[in-house]
């Protein structure tokens, strides 16, 4: 390669300057990007000036506090209890059954009529709004299975959470494995890996990274959804799981934190604002936790990957 | 390739994992199966153990204009009660009736008494159900803090307002021809915009006012002549209605001559913060102007005033101590401590003597 000297540098920088409309769709672009940051800004920085009369007075105590009527004691830890639950039941449930039917469809159906079919479904699904989730997991999850899973429970939560990311999950792992350079493959064969042993071997380490990213990408978005653990009946009062054993816990009440974001604005007096406001704090720094969990994981299996 | 045989067993783990947790589910639900009478897990059977320890799981539903109330209640019998799973709802009066009727949930509570229509379903199910009278809450007329203009209105004058007959109306001073039509001896109104901002239908506040206030004039409760005219039983379908009484607050602050009606807990609150001016009422046209205090309204003299109650099954309080002893904390002196805690008003003395009667002989049916 040619490397860059001073002339042909201010070749280009004149070349710039002559391209009006390129500075312009430059400019457009730059646009974009600062009103998608300002938005973004804008709600954290309200988020957390409302939230100011609770964070500044008892920040450890708002987190680590059950629901109250008493707005001096009320916390969202119960909140933040129930959320991490849905976020682990919804990805041990959705990871595995999304990530192995991406690699069948990726790997093995081939190109028939059937994949064909099943990949406009589960694109189709991947567009569903959330409160529809939200009534399959109330008849389903429920009542249908009310026996196994304590009927509004945080085990129906979870799995009707899992529904909700399913789809997501199958189209960014396949992606991802798409991403993998076909040279990758054809060189496993090649020394005569059979083809478990090539996608075992070559094709999941090569899409780890990628998969990863976006499967707890869509768990932060669950854990953010409201309608469907609404309908599927997280409490919206004042509620305590008593002598329950772990187990006996997932099958009794619960509640998420968008679920107490909507119950503190629904409180009477001004005051509840805050919690609201602190509530949402609240779910930022969850959603931040999971997605920084992907991040290290990610990290690691690009270094691991490298070796 | 050493790295991808831990990625392996990572993934194996995994499923590993849910395996183990399909198992653990299902045992968990033999175990408990006998325990969980319902498929809303609502209520078990509770039991106080050797230590005299209590336990049990329930959940109560219904108003949320009652929910305050019992959602404190609740929370100083869970403090005192550590082994009982409690959990308490306000989706509102009639989606209580409905799961309390189906014999989901042991207590359900009202702004209104429930109807006929839901009794018969409670009926069908061979639910026995005691009635409690829990509170008075008095609906209170609401204008903004910066409205000189109006200071008291009466039912004649809410009725030319806010009622169907009223279709339309921008102004305040609209309703001045509407009133001489009903032949009404109310004042004239102010010539000033109108913004109504007010609970919809789903809401119990919503049907009182209606109730109260609506049929009230319809019925000739004000001395209007009813058979000269025709006389609506509905509010009018054009105004600004939200569930959210904290919305229907920032409709009222914003506007200066807005009009609107809540609960006297949100109404107050909204006053002491400068958001909202309590307009007085009178019943009749030339009547006396009444101002919602607690002390009015206890006394029935203010006129938009309604009870609060509790349904319990009584089937379920009797076969279950936690519930039981839920109950009994509810009725007694720190429970009822809450009422006026969360903005309520006391019942009168007798009829809340009527109420500990009611619950200490578990008398059914209506008792109001």
């Amino acid at each position: 390669m040619v490397a860059i000297t001073t002339e042909l540098r201010d070749q280009l920088r004149l070349r710039r300057s002559a391209d009006t409309s390129g500075q312009i769709f430059r400019g457009l672009l730059m646009l974009a990007l600062l009103v998608a940051f300002a938005s973004l800004l804008a709600m954290i920085l309200t988020a957390l000036t409302r939230s100011w009369p609770i964070l500044s007075d008892r920040p450890l105590d708002f987190l680590f506090s059950n629901t109250s009527q008493n707005p001096d004691e009320a916390g969202v830890f119960q909140g933040i209890k129930g959320s991490v639950m849905l976020a682990a039941i919804s990805s041990l449930v959705a990871f595995p059954v999304g990530i192995g039917g991406a690699i069948y469809l990726e790997e093995y159906a081939g190109d028939s009529r059937f994949s064909r079919l099943v990949q406009v479904l589960v694109r189709n699904l991947a567009g569903v709004p959330s409160i529809v989730y939200g009534l399959l997991g109330l008849a389903i999850f429920v009542q249908n299975l009310g026996g196994i899973t304590g009927g509004r429970s945080v085990i129906s939560g979870g799995l009707t959470l899992a529904c909700l990311v399913l789809p997501v999950v199958i189209i960014t792992t396949q992606e991802a494995i798409r991403a993998v350079p076909s040279e990758l493959r054809q060189a496993g064969y090649g020394i005569g890996a059979t083809q478990w042993e090539v996608i075992r071997s070559v094709v999941l380490p090569s899409a780890a990274p990628g998969i990863l990213t976006g499967t707890v990408l869509s768990v932060a978005r669950a854990v953010g959804e409201a309608a469907p653990i609404l309908v599927v009946g997280a409490v919206s009062g004042f509620f305590q799981t008593g002598t329950l054993s772990f187990l006996e816990q997932t099958q009794s009440f619960f509640t998420a934190l968008p679920m107490q974001i909507f119950a503190f604005t629904k409180q009477p007096a001004q005051t509840w604002g805050a919690h609201a406001a602190g509530a949402s704090v609240a779910i930022l720094l969850v959603v931040v936790a999971l997605n920084s969990v992907a991040i290290w994981m990610r990290a690691r299996l690009d270094q691991k990957l490298r070796k | 390739m050493k790295s991808e045989g831990s990625m392996l067993g990572r993934l194996l783990a995994l499923v590993l994992a849910v395996a183990l947790l399909a198992t653990a589910c299902g045992s968990g639900s033999d175990s408990s199966d006998n325990a969980e009478s319902s498929d809303t897990g609502a209520a078990t059977t509770g039991a106080v153990d050797a230590d005299g320890n209590m336990t049990g799981e329930f959940l109560v539903s219904g108003s949320s204009t009652v929910f305050p109330i019992v959602n404190k209640q609740a929370e100083e019998f869970g403090a005192a009660n550590p082994g009982v799973a409690i959990a308490v709802e306000g989706p509102g009066s009639g989606d209580g009736a409905k799961l309390f009727c189906a014999g989901d949930i042991p207590i359900g509570n009202a702004s209104r008494q429930y109807k006929d229509s839901e009794l018969e379903e409670c009926v069908a199910n061979g639910i026995e159900f005691i009635e409690l009278r829990r509170a008075i809450d008095g609906i209170s007329v609401i204008t903004s803090a910066e409205n000189d203009a109006i200071d008291c209105l009466s039912f004649d004058q809410l009725y030319a307002l806010t009622s169907d007959d009223a279709l339309g109306f921008d102004n305040w001073s609209d309703a001045n021809a509407l009133l001489a039509e009903m032949g009404s001896s109310a004042g004239e109104l102010p010539d000033a915009p109108l913004d109504i901002y007010a609970p919809g239908e789903e809401s119990g506040t919503f049907d009182s006012f209606v109730e109260i206030v609506i049929h009230g004039v319809a019925d000739g409760k004000t001395g209007l002549d009813t058979d000269a005219r025709e006389y609506f039983e509905n509010t009018r379908p054009d105004y600004n209605s939200s569930p959210d009484d904290n919305i229907i607050i920032e409709g009222i602050s914003g506007n200066q001559y807005s009009l609107g009606w809540v609960g006297y807990a949100f109404a107050s609150e909204a006053a002491a913060a400068g958001d909202a001016k309590l307009v007085s009422v009178a019943q009749q046209a030339d009547g006396e102007c009444v101002a919602p205090t607690p002390e009015s309204i206890a006394a029935a003299e203010f006129p938009i005033a309604r009870f609060l109650y509790t349904y319990v099954n009584a089937g379920m309080a009797e076969s279950d101590p936690a519930i039981e002893a839920f109950v009994d904390y509810m009725l007694s002196d720190e429970g009822l401590a809450s009422v006026s805690a969360v903005g309520y008003i006391d019942l009168a003395d007798e009829d809340q003597a009527k109420v500990q009667d009611t619950w200490a002989n578990r008398t059914t049916g209506i008792q109001w």
